[in-house]
């Protein structure tokens, strides 16, 4: 006989609530319930959680991972056909897995890494000087003589730096290997103007300069466009690689003119494969759905004229036909890519277009042969001789994933050939970590960068950046690495080096996410004041949910009075911390934007005497696109706390820009920027920009990020 | 999963048939169907958006040599599920470590909750806090709706086992999602 008093047991409980418990059982369970209001509300609760668990719907898959799961079948499948048609298939370096993606998922990765870069920088539209090169577009190694009109701000200065980012044909689209070098000093003639000259080295097709103090602490840096020069052919036409290279710079910094360029390199040198298909790759990441298909009719006419012309030369070179794969392949043409594929593979590629494609070609086992992946990466830096970050983080991730340490090490140590700037060793250390065998390893990088950060480096300053917004860079990866290091010691139980490695994080700077950080592991270490004080200081940061103080108090079961001290005393040391790197620069008036409905209304008007944000956002840039959903975000949550928020959208309306704005719920009023009113006084370059505003409609934050955002507007209340 | 599959079958038969014959053209059409909650699933199960990737994407690319071993129950979803399944638990074992660095950083966005009406982040943060054993109980209960039965024979575990897990899988779940204790 059961007894209804008893509590059933938790899988009884459980087959009740799955409704698997038999007729008896079932009418037991029941009428216990019935009087015991613990078990009542325990078959309540799992039922809401349950419920609320099924409501749920997956997000749609990413259609990369369809492309990515087709180009593995298809390597795999060519890679199958070719063994059974060769009795010995071509081998150059017998390797099985996935190089490629790694080196695929590093560039990406290294995107992602600059994207999340904070932006600030002190240059904008009023202090930018006129800068003349001469020839301007000159032949490879020409002599160049530079003619500097300064802005006010370097109007006082006797000897002035050109700085260079130099680009040769062979760097990856990606701003690891380029050199930037002070080019030549500028010396100042009576009438104020500067002047100086100097050689191009002859392995440069594309350069972007900027001038500066000979400190670094002042920079012109054109509003940030900077000053490029492409190399010529003689004729003032630029060389293909130059223009390439172009694409490859602006990338990283403004799409829409990426874009132009890549048009321009493909409408130049229309029978280059490789500006083509570097064409199609932009188009696929910006263009609508409508201007993409347009633009895929094009390409797929202009592939096959392509292809017979290089079905009829005797050698074709191997980067055209790696290009070529990556063309097909871009615009769909899968028999197509599949094709040259194979000839990319029998050519043994060296340069980076054939070794792209060429690499999964020859790893056709999904399963891991990690000293074999390594092997390729191997060969990819020594052929390539320099230190693209692609290819070292891709040795790295082979090395995690396998759990080679010695592997590893050998590739950490090719890492200090590349520049700070250009790779996040701290993220790699967070990949390290996830493997055992590498801990140790992982914890000696970070210690290693905790290190390298605490002297200063200028040699890899971003040509854009000052001297103190680079030291500020440094000092927040700092942060970041000790904050790194801080939880991987915590998951080793070393209590107290832990504590006292965040408390080190925490010393300096404002980094909300890194607070939040450093507060959970002080509350898992069980010190609860250095908790409290770090989710305070979330807390204050109008970026953080309002629920998180009541969550945060809760977890750290600490009183109101408690809890408003430490509010008070964080509100201060954000104030405090921020106003530091604030600056105070009036905007000339007026600077009028332009409503949806068409009607004017002024930048001042707006800002309506609230600390206020301006977000330039563009639906044909790749960084505003990836940004879009934290943008959404965030400025919910300021317009919530009671700040401005000024969206500025410059492209033309359209039905698929409203569907856009629709789907991600970005339902701000739009401003457009008809003039370049708001462009010229804030300095806005490229999407997304953030400035913000005091009150008086002052520029106190000019190229922000949206992680700091919150917490400057927070700053100027 | 059950409802597009009855709605689907005759597309299915034939991809199943095409990817059998050795056709890549089923592909797309079974990753626009599945792929969706197979990630989802995925990423339950590792935890992390980047393994979820990579668990779909290795079942993809095995697709033409494991749907051999596939028997027509008509479950095409739920086999692939399994597949999902059995690939995570084999890329888990690879690494302990990683999971306890993981559930520190899920604790960490669960402290940085929106609201109390917890959303769909946060939720997910709820459910990568919880040990793998209770996690995988949960997930493949509550959210893939599999039945406790089928639940063991999938972890190779006894099907009370399964009761327990989910129950303190619950029990945990509760305060982390703002549901009242008793």
């Amino acid at each position: 006989m059961l007894n209804i008093l008893r509590h059933p047991r938790q899988r009884t409980l459980s087959r009740f609530i799955a409704g698997d418990a038999s007729g008896e059982e079932y009418a037991h369970i029941a009428r216990h319930i019935a009087r015991c209001s613990e078990c009542h509300e325990t078959v309540n609760v799992t039922r809401r959680i349950e419920s609320r668990f099924a409501e749920r719907r997956a997000a749609p898959a990413p259609e990369g991972l369809k492309r990515r799961i087709r180009e593995s079948l298809l390597q795999m499948d060519s890679a199958a056909s070719g063994e059974q048609r060769a009795t010995r298939p071509p081998r150059p370096v017998a390797v099985r897995g996935w190089p490629f993606m790694l080196a695929a998922a590093a560039i990406l990765a290294i995107v992602a890494i600059l994207l999340s870069m904070p932006a600030r920088y002190l240059t904008a539209g009023a202090t930018a000087g006129d800068l003349r090169l001469a020839p301007s577009a000159p032949a490879r190694g020409a002599t160049i003589t530079a003619s500097y009109t300064p802005s006010q701000l370097l109007a006082g200065a006797m000897r002035l730096r050109l700085r260079a980012a130099y680009r040769t044909a062979n760097d990856l689209p990606v701003p690891s290997s380029v050199r930037r070098v002070a080019a030549s000093t500028l010396i100042r003639d009576r009438d104020g103007a500067f002047h100086g000259t100097f050689r191009l080295p002859d392995s440069v097709v594309y350069a972007t300069f900027a001038v500066e103090t000979e400190d670094g602490r002042v920079v012109d840096s054109n509003a940030r466009r900077l000053w490029p020069m492409l190399v010529s052919d003689g004729s003032g036409v630029p060389i293909y690689e130059a223009l390439e290279q172009q694409v490859s710079d602006l990338m990283f910094r403004n799409w829409e003119l990426a874009l132009d360029a890549a048009k321009r390199a493909a409408a130049l040198y229309p029978m280059k494969i490789r500006a083509q298909a570097i064409l199609a790759t932009l188009e696929q990441s910006i263009l609508t759905p409508v201007a993409l298909d347009s633009a895929l009719t094009a390409h797929r006419r202009h592939i096959a004229e392509l292809e017979s012309r290089m079905e009829k030369v005797a050698s074709p070179d191997p980067e055209e036909m790696g290009a070529m794969v990556t063309f097909a392949q871009m615009v769909g043409d899968t028999a197509r890519a599949r094709r040259w594929l194979d000839r990319v593979v029998v050519a043994r590629p060296t340069g980076l277009w054939g070794l792209n494609v060429a690499i999964p070609r020859l790893v056709p086992d999904p399963d891991v042969d990690p000293a074999a992946a390594a092997a390729v990466l191997d060969s990819l830096w020594h052929a390539d001789g320099s230190a693209h970050p692609a290819i070292v983080i891709g040795g790295l991730m082979t090395a995690t994933r396998s759990g080679d340490s010695a592997a590893a090490r050998s590739w950490l140590e090719r890492t200090d050939a590349v520049p700070d700037e250009e790779i996040d060793r701290t993220r790699v250390a967070q990949s390290m970590l996830r493997q055992p065998a590498l801990h140790e390893s992982a914890l000696d990088l970070l210690r290693a960068q905790v290190r390298a950060y605490s002297h200063p480096s200028d040699a890899q300053r971003p040509l854009e950046m000052d001297a103190a917004d680079a030291l500020r860079v440094r000092r927040q990866r700092q942060r970041a690495a000790l904050a790194t290091l801080g939880e991987a010691l915590l998951a080793d139980g070393r209590k107290r080096a832990a504590l006292d490695t965040l408390r080190l994080a925490a010393a300096g700077g404002w980094d909300t996410e890194t607070f939040h950080r450093i507060g959970n592991a002080a509350l898992l270490a069980g010190d609860a004041t250095t908790a409290r004080d770090m989710f305070a200081r979330v807390a204050v940061d109008p970026s953080t949910p309002p629920a998180f103080a009541d969550s945060a108090r809760a977890r750290l079961k600490i009183d109101a009075d408690d809890w408003s001290r430490a509010v008070r005393e964080a509100t201060s040391e954000l104030r405090s911390r921020m106003l530091q790197v604030a600056e105070r620069r009036p905007l000339p008036e007026p600077v009028t934007l332009t409503r949806s409905d068409g009607t004017p209304v002024s930048l001042r008007a707006l800002v309506s005497d609230r600390p206020t944000v301006v977000v330039f956002w563009s639906r044909g840039c790749g960084n505003a696109l990836a940004i879009t959903s934290r943008l959404v975000r965030l400025t919910q949550r300021w317009v919530a706390a009671g700040y401005g928020v000024i969206l500025v959208v410059n492209d033309r309306p359209s039905s698929e820009l409203a569907a856009y704005l629709e789907q991600h719920h970005l339902s701000l009023p739009l401003y457009r920027d008809m003039q370049h009113e708001a462009r010229r006084a804030l300095g806005q370059w490229g999407t997304p920009e953030l400035f913000v505003l005091d009150g008086q409609g002052r520029l106190r934050y000019p190229h922000t990020s949206l992680e700091l955002a919150g917490a400057q507007l927070a700053s100027l209340r | 999963m059950e409802s597009q599959e009855s709605q689907a079958a005759p597309d299915e038969a034939r991809a199943i048939t095409l990817l059998r014959l050795g056709s890549l053209d089923a592909i797309d059409l079974l990753y626009d169907r599945y792929a969706a909650a197979l990630l989802r699933l995925a990423r339950y199960m590792s935890g992390s958006d980047s393994d979820a990737e990579d668990i779909v994407h290795d079942v993809f690319v095995g697709l033409p040599k494991s749907i051999r071993t596939y028997r027509e129950e008509g479950r095409l979803g739920a086999w692939l599920s399994r597949l999902v399944v059995n690939r995570a638990i084999d890329l888990r074992r690879a690494s302990a470590r990683r999971a306890a660095l993981h559930r520190i950083a899920a604790a960490q966005q669960i402290a940085a909750a929106d609201s109390v009406v917890v959303h769909d982040l946060d939720m997910d943060a709820a459910i990568a806090t919880l040990a793998p054993t209770l996690r995988d109980v949960f997930v493949l209960r509550a959210i893939e709706g599999y039945s406790h039965a089928d639940i063991a024979a999938l972890l190779g575990i006894r099907t009370g086992t399964v009761h327990v897990r989910y129950f303190r899988a619950v029990r945990a779940l509760r305060s982390l999602l703002g549901e009242s204790e008793c």
